[in-house]
Order: C-alpha cells, then sequence, then structure tokens
C-alpha cells in the first residue's frame, strides 16, 4: 500500500505511466485485502484466535486546541491559554501529527506561563474543584484532591509516588502560604508534567512487540480522537472496570460520545484542516474589483463550511455523497444575501436551498473557492491542486527548480481558462498542468470571492474538464457540479477520506502495518453508505486503535 | 578611503540574524571601497560604511539537498546542511526515488550554533531570542533556526510574549515557586525519558533540555534597567497576523530585539519576516495587487513586476535601515553598539522567478567588534556559504573550521576579516 508519487511526465507518457501506478496500487490494495480478511475471522474480541498488526504509535504531545479543551474539562477554564502558544507544527497538512508536536524553550516557558494563569483562576473557585472541605482536615483533603484531580489530569491512576511528589509541593507550600497556595503548586506541576502534556502509553504486560492497550489508554485514544479532549467521567468509569479492552464496548462509548457536542468541534477541526479552508479569514481582496466584498464575509465563508458539514455528518444523511453534492448549504442572512438566495432571516445559520444547477456541496462554496483563488483572478492550478491532494490523495510535485513560473497576466479580453492553456504549451509545463488545469477550470463559473459569474471579462466561460491520470476516477465533466457528482461516487475518494481520517486521528502517515486496519475502516464506511460517523467508530474497532508496536 | 573598521571593545559581541523572502536584486556596483549600492537599496546609503556586500557565494548545500528550493534554501540559509529526506512534508502521493519526501534540515543553525557556544549564550538570560513576523505557520517552508539536526527552533511572533519574556520579571517567590515545581516536574521527565525509545525519546529530551533552561534562568540575576538599558515601550497591533499589521508588528519586535542585546539579555537573535514563499499583500506599495510570492514569479520581462518586486525589496531594506539605526544609537564606549554586532540579512533564494540558490545576496551590517571592516562590496566566484557561516562564528568567538555539511565548507571566508 505504498503510496506512489505523480511522476510528472512529460505530455505523450502520462497515461501509460497513469496506468502502471493504478496497477500497483489496485494488486497492493488486493493483497491487503486478503491478508486482513484472512486475519480476521475471529470476533474482533477473540484476541488468541488472530495476529493483530498495528502500526506504530508515536508519542503525541497535546495540540493547542486539545491543551485548551483539556483545561476546559479539567478546571472548567474557557480562557484558552494555548491560543497564545507557539503554533504546533503542520505535518502533512495536519497540527495534531506525532512528528511535529515538539517543544522548544520558548513553549515549555509557555507551558509554565498557562498553568501559573490557570491555577490562579483556579483557586478563584477551588470550592466547585474540591471533592472536599479542607476546613476540618486540609490534609486528608488535599491528598484526596490530589487523588481526584491527578487522574482526570493523567487520565489514570496516579501512582503512589506520583501523589507523594504532589503532596510533598502542595505541603510545603502551605506551611507558609496556606491551603490554596499549597494546591495552586500542584495544579500547575500537573499541568506541567508529560502524563498531562502527553499521551504516554505502555500497554498491557505482555509477551512480544505487540501489545494491548490498558483500558485507561483506550479511554484517553478514544476522548482525544473523538473529542480532542480527555476522558469523561463516565469514560474512566468503562476504563476502571476494565470493560474498555472489549471491542464492543469501545464502539458503545465511541457512539455515545458522538452524540456529545464536543464531538461536532473535533470534526470541525479536522474538517478545515483537511479542507485548508482555516485561514480564509486572512485572505485580502480588492473592493472595486469586486464590488460584493467585504471583509466581513470571510468569517462567514468558513462558518458556512464548517457548518454545513456539521449538519451532514451530525444532523443530515450522515454521508460522504451528501458533502459533495447536497443541494442545499447553510447560511444566515448576510451570507444568503452574498449569494442571490431566498430564506434566512436572521444571523443565525440555517439550512438553505440553492439552485442545483449552480451548486452542489461544499466544493462550490465561497471558503474553498476564494482560498484557491489569486486576489485578482481565479486559479484553475490552485483549484486543481486541492481536488487532486485533499480528495483523491495525491501529491504533486513541486515545479521543477531553475525555471520561470510566471501567472499569466490578467488581460482584457482574456478569459482565464484562455490565459492559462497558454502555459500548458510548454511541454515541461504540461506534464503536470495536464493534471491539475482541467480540473480547476470547472470551477471558472465562480469568481475569486466564491461568486457565480456567467462571463469571464464579458467573454462566454466553457468550464468542462477531465479527471486524467487517477486511479478510477477519470473522466470528462461539463462543470464544478458534475465533478462533485462524479466525485461522490468514487471509491478513490471515498479512500482518500478514510486516508486523511486516519491521519488526523492517528497523528501520523498511514504504513503498511496498517493495511488491515485501513481495509477494516474501508469495508465499514462502505457498509453504512459512506457515513462519517460510522466511519470513525469503526477506526476504534481496528488493531491500530488498540494495540501498540513496542518501539526501541 | 580606508574601510572603516572599528576598534575591538570589552563590549559582548552580538549576532542577528534578518530574514526577508522570495528573493532581491543585485546589491550594488563596483568592487572593495568603491562602490555603489544598488537604487533599490536606496534607504541604506546612510550605513553604507557600516555594510558588507557578499556577491557571488552560493548556497551549494541547497542546491544538493532534497526538497524545492524555497523548503532547502531556506533549511540550509543558516546551517549550511541538506534537508532530511524523513516522510514530513507530504501529503501523500510521495516516492523517495524522486526525493518528494522532506523532513528538517540536517544540523544546528549558526544562531543555534552561537547560543550553544561556552562564553555566549550561556554568559546571559537567554541564549539567544527568535522573533518573528507574521510567521504564524510551523513547516519547513517557515523554519530558519534549528537547535539541532531536526529540531527545528519557532520564532516568537507576538511582540507582548516577547515583552513579558524579556522584561516580566518575577518577585523572588515567584522564582522560588517555579523552581520548586519544575524540579517536582523534571523528575517524571526523565523517569518517563528512561522508558522511551527513538523518536519519542528525542521529542521528551528537547522538552526536558527546554525545562532544564528555563530552571537555570531562575537562578540568573533579574533584569534590571539602568543606563542604556531601559524597558522598552512598543505597540502592538490587535492582529499581528494581518498584513495591514505587518510593519508594525516587525517595528515592536525590532525595538524588542535592540533592547534585549542593549540590556544583555541575549547576545544572538534573529528575526525573521514570514516565511519563505511570503505571500504578504504590500496592498501599501501602491499598485500592487498581488501577493510578494506571486509576484516573485513573473518574467523578467514584465517591468512592472519587477519594478514591484524592488519597491518590496526596498521596503525590506528600509527597516534593515531602522535596525540598524536603532543598534548605532545606543552607545557603547567611544563607538555603538553596531560596532559590536553583525546583522546577517539572508534571503531563501537569490533570484524568485528562477528559484535560483546561486549569486545569493547576503549582506552584513556591523563589524562585529571589530572582526569585520566595513564598508566595501566583496565579488566571489561561487564560494560555499559555509565558509560566510564559519567567518561569522570565527568574528563571534567560536573557533570553528568548519561548519554545516563539511562537503560544501573550505574554512573561513576569504578576505572578509580584511
Amino acid at each position: 500500500m505504498k503510496p506512489r508519487a505523480l511522476p510528472c511526465p512529460a505530455r505523450n507518457a502520462k497515461h501509460a505511466v497513469s496506468r502502471r501506478s493504478t496497477h500497483r496500487t489496485f494488486a497492493a490494495f488486493a493483497a491487503a485485502l486478503t491478508v486482513s480478511s484472512a486475519a480476521c475471522t475471529g470476533h474482533l474480541d477473540d484476541a488468541p484466535l488472530r495476529t493483530h498488526e498495528p502500526g506504530p504509535a508515536p508519542l503525541r504531545r497535546l495540540t493547542r486546541i486539545e491543551y485548551d479543551h483539556a483545561v476546559r474539562d479539567l478546571l472548567g477554564d474557557t480562557t484558552e491559554p494555548a491560543r497564545a502558544f507557539t503554533p504546533d507544527l503542520e505535518v502533512l497538512g495536519f497540527d495534531d501529527q506525532a512528528a511535529g508536536l515538539t517543544v522548544s524553550p520558548i513553549q515549555a516557558a509557555q507551558y509554565m506561563a498557562a498553568a501559573e494563569a490557570l491555577s490562579a483562576n483556579a483557586v478563584g473557585h477551588l470550592s466547585t474543584l474540591l471533592p472536599c472541605n479542607p476546613a476540618p482536615d486540609a490534609e486528608g483533603c488535599a491528598r484526596r484532591f490530589i487523588e481526584r484531580f491527578g487522574k482526570k489530569a493523567y487520565r489514570r491512576p496516579l501512582t503512589p509516588a506520583e501523589k507523594g511528589t504532589l503532596f510533598a509541593l502542595f505541603d510545603d507550600r502551605q506551611r507558609t502560604h496556606g491551603f490554596e497556595a499549597g494546591i495552586e503548586l500542584v495544579i500547575q506541576a500537573v499541568l506541567q508534567s508529560p502524563h498531562f502534556l502527553y499521551r504516554v502509553e505502555e500497554g498491557l504486560p505482555s509477551d512480544g512487540d505487540i501489545v494491548p492497550l490498558s483500558s485507561y489508554e483506550l479511554a484517553t485514544r478514544l476522548s482525544f480522537f473523538l473529542w480532542e479532549s480527555i476522558p469523561d467521567d463516565e469514560l474512566l468509569r468503562a476504563a476502571d472496570d476494565g470493560s474498555l479492552v472489549r471491542a464492543p464496548v469501545i464502539a458503545k462509548e465511541a457512539e455515545r460520545m458522538l452524540r456529545d457536542p464536543k464531538a461536532r468541534e473535533a470534526v470541525e477541526h479536522f474538517h478545515e484542516q483537511w479542507l485548508g479552508i482555516a485561514h480564509v479569514d486572512r485572505i485580502e481582496r480588492d473592493r472595486h474589483q469586486f464590488p460584493a466584498y467585504n471583509g466581513d464575509l470571510r468569517a462567514l465563508w468558513k462558518q458556512e463550511t464548517l457548518t454545513f458539514l456539521d449538519h451532514v455528518v451530525f444532523d443530515g444523511g450522515g454521508g460522504l455523497r451528501e458533502m459533495l453534492t447536497a443541494p442545499y448549504t447553510m447560511s444566515n442572512q448576510t451570507l444568503a444575501g452574498f449569494y442571490g438566495l431566498e430564506g434566512p432571516k436572521g444571523d443565525a445559520f440555517e439550512v438553505t436551498p440553492v439552485d442545483p444547477a449552480k451548486r452542489a456541496g461544499f466544493l462550490t462554496q465561497a471558503s474553498l473557492l476564494a482560498v484557491t483563488s489569486k486576489p485578482n483572478q481565479t486559479s484553475p492550478v490552485l483549484r486543481g491542486k486541492m481536488v487532486r491532494e485533499r480528495l483523491l490523495c495525491q501529491r504533486m510535485p513541486p515545479p521543477p527548480s531553475n525555471m520561470p513560473l510566471t501567472l499569466p497576466e490578467v488581460l482584457p479580453g482574456t478569459t482565464t481558462r484562455e490565459r492559462f492553456e497558454a502555459h500548458r504549451q510548454n511541454p515541461a509545463c504540461a506534464g503536470c498542468h495536464d493534471l491539475l488545469d482541467p480540473i480547476g477550470y470547472t470551477f471558472e463559473h465562480y469568481d475569486p470571492i466564491g461568486a457565480f459569474r456567467d462571463d469571464d471579462s464579458g467573454l462566454p466561460i466553457d468550464a468542462t474538464g477531465e479527471i486524467v491520470g487517477s486511479v478510477s476516477t477519470d473522466g470528462e465533466v461539463r462543470d464544478a457540479v458534475e465533478l462533485a457528482h462524479v466525485l461522490a461516487e468514487s471509491d478513490e475518494v471515498r479512500d482518500c477520506v478514510v486516508k486523511q481520517w486516519f491521519r488526523f486521528g492517528f497523528g501520523r502517515a498511514e504504513q503498511s502495518a496498517d493495511a488491515a486496519s485501513l481495509a477494516e475502516a474501508k469495508r465499514a464506511f462502505a457498509a453504512s453508505g459512506y457515513d462519517i460517523r460510522a466511519l470513525l467508530v469503526a477506526f476504534t474497532q481496528t488493531d491500530a486503535f488498540r494495540f501498540r508496536r513496542r518501539t526501541h | 578611503m580606508e574601510p572603516r573598521r572599528a576598534s575591538a571593545s570589552a563590549y559582548p559581541k552580538r549576532f542577528i540574524s534578518f530574514f526577508s523572502a522570495n528573493g532581491n536584486f543585485a546589491q550594488g556596483t563596483g568592487d572593495g571601497i568603491a562602490f555603489e549600492l544598488a537604487p533599490h537599496l536606496a534607504a541604506l546609503e546612510p550605513h553604507k560604511s557600516e555594510l558588507t556586500l557578499l556577491t557571488g557565494i552560493n548556497n551549494e548545500v541547497a542546491v544538493y539537498s532534497p526538497g524545492d528550493n524555497h523548503q532547502k534554501g531556506m533549511g540550509g540559509m543558516l546551517t549550511g546542511a541538506k534537508l532530511s529526506t524523513e516522510p514530513i512534508f507530504c501529503q501523500a502521493l510521495c516516492d523517495p526515488g524522486t526525493q518528494l519526501y522532506v523532513g528538517w534540515a540536517t544540523g544546528p543553525s549558526i544562531d543555534q550554533h552561537l547560543a550553544q557556544t561556552p562564553g555566549i549564550g550561556d554568559q546571559t538570560r537567554l541564549r539567544s531570542l527568535e522573533l518573528g513576523v507574521g510567521v504564524e505557520i510551523g513547516n519547513v517552508y517557515a523554519r530558519m533556526s534549528y537547535a539541532a539536526a531536526g529540531q527545528p527552533v519557532p520564532p516568537e511572533d507576538d511582540p507582548l510574549a516577547v515583552f513579558s519574556r524579556l522584561f516580566g520579571n518575577a518577585s523572588p517567590d515567584l522564582r522560588a515557586t517555579r523552581k520548586s515545581v519544575l524540579d517536582a516536574v523534571m523528575a517524571d521527565y526523565t523517569s518517563l525519558d528512561a522508558k522511551l525509545g527513538g523518536e519519542d525519546r528525542q521529542r521528551l529530551d528537547a522538552h526536558l533540555t527546554a525545562i532544564r533552561e528555563i530552571e537555570k534562568g531562575l537562578s540568573k540575576a533579574p533584569f534590571q534597567p539602568n543606563g542604556v538599558c531601559q524597558i522598552p515601550s512598543y505597540d502592538r497591533p490587535a492582529d499581528i497576523y494581518a498584513d495591514a499589521s505587518y510593519e508594525a508588528v516587525g517595528k515592536a519586535q525590532m525595538d524588542l530585539l535592540v533592547m534585549a542585546l542593549a540590556c544583555d539579555l541575549t547576545r544572538v537573535a534573529s528575526i525573521q519576516w514570514d516565511t519563505s514563499v511570503s505571500n504578504v499583500l504590500f496592498s501599501w506599495i501602491p499598485g500592487i495587487v498581488e501577493g510578494h510570492h506571486d509576484i516573485s514569479h513573473h518574467a523578467d520581462g514584465d517591468a512592472i513586476a519587477q519594478a514591484q518586486l524592488q519597491q518590496i525589496n526596498g521596503w525590506y531594506a528600509e527597516r534593515f535601515a531602522y535596525l540598524l539605526a536603532a543598534l548605532r544609537a545606543v552607545p557603547e564606549g567611544e563607538g555603538t553598539m553596531l560596532d559590536n554586532t553583525v546583522v546577517l540579512w539572508s534571503n531563501e533564494l537569490s533570484i524568485g522567478n528562477i528559484h535560483s540558490l546561486f549569486d545569493m545576496h547576503w549582506m552584513l551590517g556591523g563589524g562585529c567588534g571589530g572582526a569585520f571592516p566595513t564598508g566595501r562590496l566583496l565579488r566571489y566566484d561561487g564560494d560555499p556559504h559555509n565558509n560566510l557561516l564559519v567567518s561569522i562564528a570565527n568574528a563571534m568567538g567560536s573557533p570553528i573550521q568548519t561548519f554545516g555539511d563539511p562537503e560544501f565548507c573550505t574554512g573561513p571566508l576569504a578576505r572578509l576579516t580584511g
């Protein structure tokens, strides 16, 4: 299942090369299916009957969002201090990849400052956090607090040594500065401990290199996967009694967690990274060139796409097909006015029908169309690249070195398509741009702010296009609406969504050892009619989720 | 006319790295002390006698590195090292055969080398100070400083955070509690570290080292204003990442940087203007409607785009001049702080539209305590820039003979010290 590069062939060679890579990918995929179906004869719980094969499980530090969620759920603190932390490194397009979650001296200082601010806030409402009244027995109450708070923060019971260290810190401080000051230091230490800041996993004692995760480690995996936060009390109870090591119990918990609003936040965070729209609110457009534009629209565009996808996943049909083809969007009065849609009358976002001949699902929403445009013209290159990389999971190589790369000038009396066609005349460019531009042209009815246009500089628009060099999605399309419908039926796109979710959920790239886990998730995804919630639950049943490979 | 050579002084030497993106233009004409600045660098005329213009030096190691030219230009710029081929930056279909996998730089950067050199970084409260202007993202395009192979050092983008790190004095009680908390926490890191292997351990080690540094800083003398060392004022825009805030954030960062040096809180600093491939929309320059990177891709024959790029690089020259002037405004003995400092202006490329890594446009400001005679334009013939990094290290007091990938280093850069 090793992913293949698009080799950016010269124009005449491209079909031959793409067929070769198609065969290779299918062969590998078929082999993976065979292996996993042979291995999966027993029930998931029948551990002894089958060989488990998880990929690696690198140590993951909490991301900024996870940190903010964790202190919210731990202390009731909603100040979101991690927003001021050094941004997490972006790897594979996501900010939660183990390889990117390093700590610099600046960040260690940020953790210290945040822990101090959070602990000061916490002692301001300490009675709500304490499990006891400190008046009769301050030391006993401190011990109970350490035990309870520590368990929630570390997502497991504390060891006697850990309790002892934290109590000594409390005790030393409280002698001179009182109970609250002692608790304050305990909170500071816990919030800077690696057992809070990292998701430490050891697995259950077991022979060999592949070990099942403990029930507490599974609780942590579930909560960070589906909530980007720490486990709640119910999840910890399922860990306490050990029942969580059983796959059906994991599934039941996952389903419960998906009904919690916290799951919506996590899914939203995935969507904004997967589709690359996190920074749409920073783009700039010239108001003279685009009279319909004003800066306030940018946040609404982003909210539209995220609210729309949230609606599909949690309130609508739940499926990938609906995401890509829905004849409706979510908008409020201002946004509907921008699109020229009828319906919403207030600030709240609501389901708003769109003209199905002009728009289909998220691909034709302003957020994606704007981030894939240049300030003064659309970019078929960026729009094609977005589809290639984010929906087909193909990586386009960077342009060759030492070669002029010139954006076509915006010239009166030419269409964007004509200008971009010109640069494809150069055979050195055509190899890659034949893969990109013909997909991008299908979006030509949407201008650089995502508004529908009937003409381009007064000239008629040709929005026909073609997918070439894909595994199984090649073909000509009339326009972006038809493209969306084609992508909605593509197994390649479905597999790509599984892969993107895998990376986000597991914090790493998929590897050959994950073949069985991915195949299992894909089967469940297909069986559900490509329902995202079903996919997420299916991931929790895989070897990649429930086991870990020891590192040496 | 003689080149200007400041006399060696009792004041500490400082190094500043100044970065701007997407290539630049030839810096001037002439040779040696007989040179003229290129017209787009007019803002630097008042500092002509304090500059060293370097032409004909290649970012040679980057040419041979994996990655696209922005990535490897950025990664090799201060490290003199290639990028790794680890599968970190790649969406999906990468093939090691075509080197589409690319990771972090494979060695420390010169600023971090100095920060780790005894007698430099360990003399001050902070070993080094990394400042960003609108950098925000964290990937290989956005990192020029490395503590070691695979360990990028992020810049701090927020002047407010920089201010409190530099000048927010902790009370003796706070220092004491911080120490006891960190002691307790460090025990957790140490015991966990022992259980980990491979990359997990590397990541946790870096975190543990960071905590140790903080703890060491707690026992150093707190900051005390006196003489030229005063708590600076600065203006922080509400949205530090808006293009409209770019100039103001940069000015605030430079003001803080200069005072950090004047107060001897650190001797090694950097200011990174956005990232390689920067696409800041310089809408305050009349006529500009495209982002910087987009404009940098226009052909040589596009006179309008070339003029705009000159204006953008001229704008960065104004920032560079502001920094030099601020350093010069701090008196030190018979001279100024600029005399005891060397500022290196770097770019990940030499020419944007062809992504060239040859004949880079490096420029030095200040003489580093008399090490470099200034007021010169020096011409080279394809010398590797690792040599320049060696010379800077030597001038700062690190007696190394080679830096970065030794295959691309032949020793100190000829003629730089006079």
